[in-house]
């Protein structure tokens, strides 16, 4: 499994990488502008993003709309409440910060069903239960 | 009574008998006094007496009477003595009644003189109000409001000449183009303008709404509009106060960002400790060493929050960050420690990763480095590279023990190596080296990451 992270608070990023890491995926990234993620989500391959809301100073949203429009699903990382986010996101998976490992990664699992995930993940152990 | 006019008299003579009445005030129709013998005339000694010496020896008193009132005399005086005929008397009395009715007149003008020139004293005042009051203020004085004027503010509100006629209910080739009015974002019609409706009778309140113009620029406007009614209590027009509350909007929207940017600022905080307390458990398995040193890195992430206050939010200055890292390790003389570089002001974020990363490398030297010595000091010095627009710092730490590599806590290098880049856009240079840690930094002057203060 393949992940983007797209994190402007650099420890956060680091956390969120060291927790995934040691769940078995790979992680692209963390990138803290909008323009970077964006170049980077056209460029490599991942099978779900996760996105901070507001990325010293940009908004996500242009990119979100972007993966909903490829198809690749997304989950917001979130220090905002929900009634702060736009109308079309209100529903859109969400977890908040500070993140729950344990939830984090069952978030993942809803957002990418099984027969997607990608075959650059180096090992599925924790995420596919045997 | 006092002299008016004359002709013929002495200035003693009028001295004398100024203010001098043959009747009371009060007396209902007076009638001509006729004197044929002022030596066998009953006048009182005094008055007998200045009325000879002016060689008067006949005179006669007649009224000027306005509705029955008293309001002046003429005499007419004859330096012999003479019989007043009645034909005499009435012509006098005649002419009486003409200088009555001409003073009647003349007073009647100039009473309405005076309540013309109060009634312009106070159009005057009313007109330097509503020049001076910073509202906008309309005036129509038609039910259609097909024009309307205004003081100076609203015409520079509206971004008219005085000349123009301000309203949209004008006549297409008279009517201004460059604004429309809009309330909760829908554009109204000229009949549902508060100016309009209130010169049909209705009394408009605490109305607000968004003027834009043209230009695509929009200015907020909240009052009153009240209609103005004729003898018969009919709208005939209408008055309008507002006050540009423009600013005002602009504040609330900045408070409501402000509360947004709040929740998301302290959710930020707060995953940034469980990360640092991660880093702090996962890199050492000493749990008192760990929790020490959990406590102490989330001490110094505070004091950079309280510098950070103290300015507010504008900046940290770079040379107080390192003071208040290195201030547990002074030696009493000051001698291990050496600061020296230009005023730079870091912004918030940089400030707050600068800070962490400051933290590291003085804990380090004080644990393993420079300053865990009596001999040891360290050098912080840094300069701007104005061509390259760099920041350009050093650290040096001589006369500890010798070093090498691995002692270094992950976290520091971590930070170092790749938290200044991420956040910073810096790079850095690690020397293990000798008697201490080299460390060079160069950061450039984004004014996203700092300015020269």
């Amino acid at each position: 499994m393949r992940i983007l992270i797209a994190e402007d608070e650099f420890l956060v990023g680091v956390h969120l990488e060291e927790d995934l890491r040691s769940a078995g995926c790979s992680i692209v990234g963390p990138f803290s502008t909008l323009e970077m993620a964006t170049r980077a989500s056209r460029r490599e391959r991942f099978d779900v993003a996760i996105l901070d809301i507001n990325l010293n100073g940009d908004m996500v949203f242009p990119l979100a709309d972007e993966l909903s429009a490829r198809g690749i699903p997304f989950i917001f990382l979130t220090g905002y409440i929900s009634a702060d986010l736009p109308e079309r996101f209100r529903k859109s998976p969400q977890i908040s910060k500070p993140h729950d490992p344990a939830v984090l990664l069952k978030e993942i699992q809803t957002a990418v069903p099984k027969a997607d995930r990608g075959r650059n993940a180096v090992g599925d152990a924790k995420l596919d239960p045997p | 009574m006092r002299f008016v006019a004359w002709r013929g008299l002495f200035d003693a003579y009028r001295r004398a008998t100024e203010g001098h009445s043959p009747w009371t005030p009060e007396v209902k129709d007076p009638q001509p006094i006729c004197i044929d013998h002022v030596d066998r005339a009953d006048l009182g000694a005094s008055l007998q007496a200045t009325i000879k010496a002016e060689g008067i020896g006949a005179l006669a008193f007649i009224p000027l009477v306005t509705d029955g009132r008293l309001i002046g005399k003429f005499m007419s005086y004859y330096d012999a003595s003479h019989v007043f005929t009645d034909a005499e008397v009435d012509l006098a009395v005649a002419i009486g009644r003409q200088l009555g009715f001409g003073v009647e007149r003349m007073r009647a003008e100039e009473a309405l003189r005076q309540s013309e020139a109060r009634e312009s004293a106070r159009a005057a005042e009313l007109r330097t109000i509503m020049e001076a009051v910073p509202a906008v203020i309309w005036i129509a004085r038609d039910p259609e409001c097909r024009v309307i004027s205004g003081n100076p503010t609203s015409y520079e509100f509206l971004r008219l000449s005085p000349a123009d006629n301000p309203s949209l209910s004008a006549h297409e080739d008279e009517r201004p183009g460059n604004f429309e009015v809009l309330v909760d974002g829908r554009v109204l019609a000229p009949g549902e303008l508060p100016v309009q409706r209130a010169a049909r009778g209705e009394q408009i309140r605490n109305f607000e709404h968004e003027v834009r113009f043209s230009d695509g620029t929009s200015r907020y406007l909240f009052g009153n509009a009240t209609p103005l009614r004729d003898a018969e209590g009919d709208p005939c027009g209408a008055v309008a106060a507002f006050v540009d509350i423009t600013a005002r909007r602009k504040a609330e929207e900045q408070r409501q960002l402000l509360l947004a940017e709040l929740s998301h600022r302290v959710k930020n905080t707060l995953a940034t400790v469980i990360s640092i307390a991660q880093q702090s458990f996962s890199r050492n398995p000493n749990v008192d060493e760990a929790r020490r040193s959990f406590a102490s890195r989330i001490r110094a992430l505070a004091q950079t929050h309280s510098r950070l206050a103290e300015a507010n939010w504008s900046g940290v200055s770079f040379e107080a960050m390192l003071l208040d890292e290195f201030s547990p390790y002074f030696r009493e003389d000051g001698s291990n420690v050496r600061v020296s570089g230009p005023p730079i002001a870091f912004n918030a974020k940089c400030a707050l990763t600068l800070g962490m990363t400051i933290h590291e490398l003085a804990t380090n030297a004080a644990k393993y480095g420079a300053l865990s010595t009596k001999s040891g000091s360290v050098d912080v010095a840094w300069q701007v590279d104005a061509q390259n627009q760099q920041l350009r710092i050093r650290w040096t730490e001589t006369g500890g023990p010798t070093v090498s590599p691995p002692k270094r806590s992950g976290f520091g290098r971590l930070l170092l190596e790749r938290a200044l880049a991420s956040d910073l856009g810096g790079n850095v240079q690690l020397d293990f080296v000798g008697d201490g840690l080299k460390c060079a930094i160069a950061i450039p002057l984004d004014e996203h990451v700092a300015r020269v203060a």
